[in-house]
């Protein structure tokens, strides 16, 4: 499904270099659930950003589904991203003047969906990760957790190829980071490509392949 | 994709009004009032000005059509049947013939005691007019400050125009004399010619058209008779038309009559001649030049609102496009912000000014020195300044949203800079 090759990325900061990714090299199939762990700083949001079109990477070449998403243009890159992929941020990322439900809705009225239809998938997809209640909640009524649900639901109300995630759970508490990490695998057992990212060791058993990077390189453990 | 944009934009840009501050909102939207209001409101005091002046011209001496004499006769030939004429026109609505001629008025000659003292004397012009048709035509009446209106048995009896007398100018203009001490049943000495007759100060004409103000009226009996005007030839004649009927009309009917040669036929824009229009037209060109200083005042605050609205929803942007969401999309929900702040504000100052500001500035003008200030405002003026604040609210609206959703879109979520 992906098949990342050789990728590279510096950062510069004005004489100073940080080489972040040193020639990764990876591979994710169709059902996995990857956990990428390492230390802070270690690379792993950055390889996230270059699999999920957020970044270029310096060097080497990106393939999703047979396709080089480095030669992709900057709105093709946007649409792919709206149609192949699902998105969670470490801090829900969700915008403040949309209700839990119109959160949902915004990925779904950019691909053409008309509001109705919207609105039911978004609500369906609340019902989905147990928000039944919550739809026209606004995210400051919302506590972390939930929040997190929704950002969530968000990034699965479109059916996406692979969910990327990174650091889900870091702003949860213990409870609500294992409700977030048991619903991934339930998404995982329905067929869900998942790629998360964690600092959290004790959570990457969560997934079926364990990645570990350290100083730009990752090694499968 | 476009139409997804354009639903999304929509969807997002109502949210955020929706959902923000009103105290915000009812801020914004009062700048864009007042902005509008400055954009139409200097312009048409300005407009105003001129417009006063020649509607007060049109309404207390020209009316809607005014005759007078050919440039080479003194009068106008064939008066009577001229009248007559026009009294038959179903659109004629009052007329008042006039009988002007020059004359010298005297004051306090009975007090001058040195006959080498230089006399209280001005040169004015005499009007022979018909107490009531005069006042169905200008509304004379209404315009008497001192005194009661003449009556037509008051044979010996004349209104002083403001302008002649001393205690009716606010300024002395240098080279223009006035008369002193006059007051109402003062006598005062009128010479035409060889002629010369003492007459009682009956009343006081005062108004904004200098020609009237600067004139005495007498009965047009009397006038004729001083005149030996026979054949009732007069020089100059103003009517109004009834609600609805075109003084070109009755100009194109005129000059087709009979009488086409005998008289010069002109509508009151006719009479007026370009003055009025090059200074309105002056004018107009000074609240362009103001109003485009509110303009850029208005365009500049949009800008910094809807910036520091995009600024701090920087991070928000960004994960918009980072979840797929078009650039246009997000660029839609700004504009519409800034054209819901724009059209809300001038659909208020919209109503305040043609609901309250136009009607009292109608009911009571600001007492300028020669024009009574109205707001000189039109739809298609208005019209014009609303489209090209919509279309610069549009660029405002445009331009900080492009800056933030053209930055990086990583870099927009993790708000670096």
């Amino acid at each position: 499904m992906i098949k990342a090759k050789s990728i590279t990325k510096t950062y510069h900061n004005g004489i100073m270099e940080t080489h972040v990714l040193n020639g990764v090299d990876f591979r994710v199939k169709t059902g996995d659930f990857v956990c990428l762990t390492g230390k802070s700083g270690a690379g792993k949001s950055t390889l996230l950003y270059q699999l999920g079109l957020l970044d270029h990477p310096d060097s080497g070449t990106i393939l999703i589904d047979g396709v080089d998403v480095s030669k992709l243009s900057s709105k093709q890159r946007t649409n792919f991203r709206l149609q192949q992929m699902g998105y969670i941020f470490q801090d829900y990322a969700l915008i403040p003047d949309l209700t839990a439900s119109e959160n949902i809705m915004v990925p779904l009225l950019m691909q053409g969906y008309s509001k109705k239809e919207a609105r039911a998938k978004a609500n369906a997809a609340l019902d989905k990760v147990g928000l039944q209640n919550k739809h026209r909640n606004l995210p400051s009524m919302l506590s972390g957790g939930e929040q997190q649900r929704v950002a969530i639901a968000r990034a699965i109300c479109n059916d996406p190829k692979i969910l990327f995630a990174d650091e889900p759970t870091s702003n949860l508490d213990t409870a609500n980071a294992k409700i977030i990490l048991d619903l991934f695998k339930k998404l995982n057992k329905h067929g869900q490509t998942i790629m998360l990212v964690t600092h959290e060791i004790e959570y990457s058993k969560y997934g079926n392949r364990i990645f570990s990077m350290s100083d730009g390189i990752i090694t499968e453990l | 994709m476009f139409k997804n944009s354009l639903k999304l934009g929509f969807f997002l840009g109502s949210r955020q009004i929706y959902r923000a501050n009103i105290w915000t909102n009812i801020l914004i939207i009062a700048v864009m009032v007042l902005t509008f209001l400055n954009l139409v409101f200097v312009s048409g005091i300005l407009l105003g000005l001129p417009e006063g002046a020649s509607r007060a011209l049109k309404s207390q001496y020209s009316g809607d059509v005014i005759v007078k004499s050919l440039e080479t006769k003194n009068y106008i030939q064939k008066t009577p049947a001229i009248l007559k004429y026009l009294e038959s026109l179903e659109e004629v609505k009052d007329i008042s013939p006039r009988y002007l001629v020059g004359s010298k008025v005297e004051a306090n000659y009975r007090t001058k005691t040195n006959p080498y003292d230089k006399s209280d004397q001005v040169n004015a012009t005499i009007a022979g007019i018909d107490p009531i048709k005069e006042d169905a035509v200008t509304k004379m009446k209404d315009f008497v400050v001192d005194g009661e209106y003449l009556h037509s048995t008051d044979t010996n009896s004349i209104m002083v125009g403001s302008r002649l007398l001393a205690k009716y100018s606010r300024v002395q203009e240098p080279g223009l004399t006035l008369l002193d001490n006059v007051e109402l049943g003062d006598k005062v000495r009128i010479k035409i010619g060889d002629f010369s007759k003492e007459y009682t100060v009956k009343a006081v004409v005062k108004n904004k058209v200098e020609l009237v103000s600067s004139r005495i009226f007498m009965l047009d009996t009397e006038l004729r008779k001083i005149l030996e005007r026979s054949d009732y030839g007069a020089n100059e004649i103003s009517m109004t038309l009834n609600k609805g009927s075109s003084p070109e009309k009755i100009v194109e009917i005129m000059e087709k009559s009979p009488y086409a040669n005998l008289a010069k036929y002109q509508t009151w824009q006719e009479a007026q001649g370009s003055f009025f229009k090059d200074i309105q037209l002056t004018f107009g060109i000074l609240g362009n030049v103001i109003g485009s200083i509110g303009l850029a005042v208005a365009t500049i605050t949009i800008f910094i609102v809807i910036y520091i609205n995009a600024i701090t929803r920087k991070k928000h942007i960004g994960i918009l496009k980072g979840i797929g969401v078009h650039r246009e999309a997000i660029e839609i929900s700004y504009v519409l912000q800034s054209l819901f702040y724009c059209l809300t504000g001038t659909l208020i100052g919209s109503i305040i000014l043609f609901k309250f500001l136009v009607p009292f500035f109608d009911a009571n003008p600001i007492d300028f020195p020669f024009s009574d200030g109205i707001l000189a405002i039109s739809a298609s003026s208005t019209s014009i300044r609303v489209a090209v604040l919509i279309f610069t609210t549009f660029l405002a609206g445009y331009f900080p949203a492009s800056i933030i959703t053209g930055k990086n879109t990583l870099d927009t979520i993790l708000d670096r800079n």
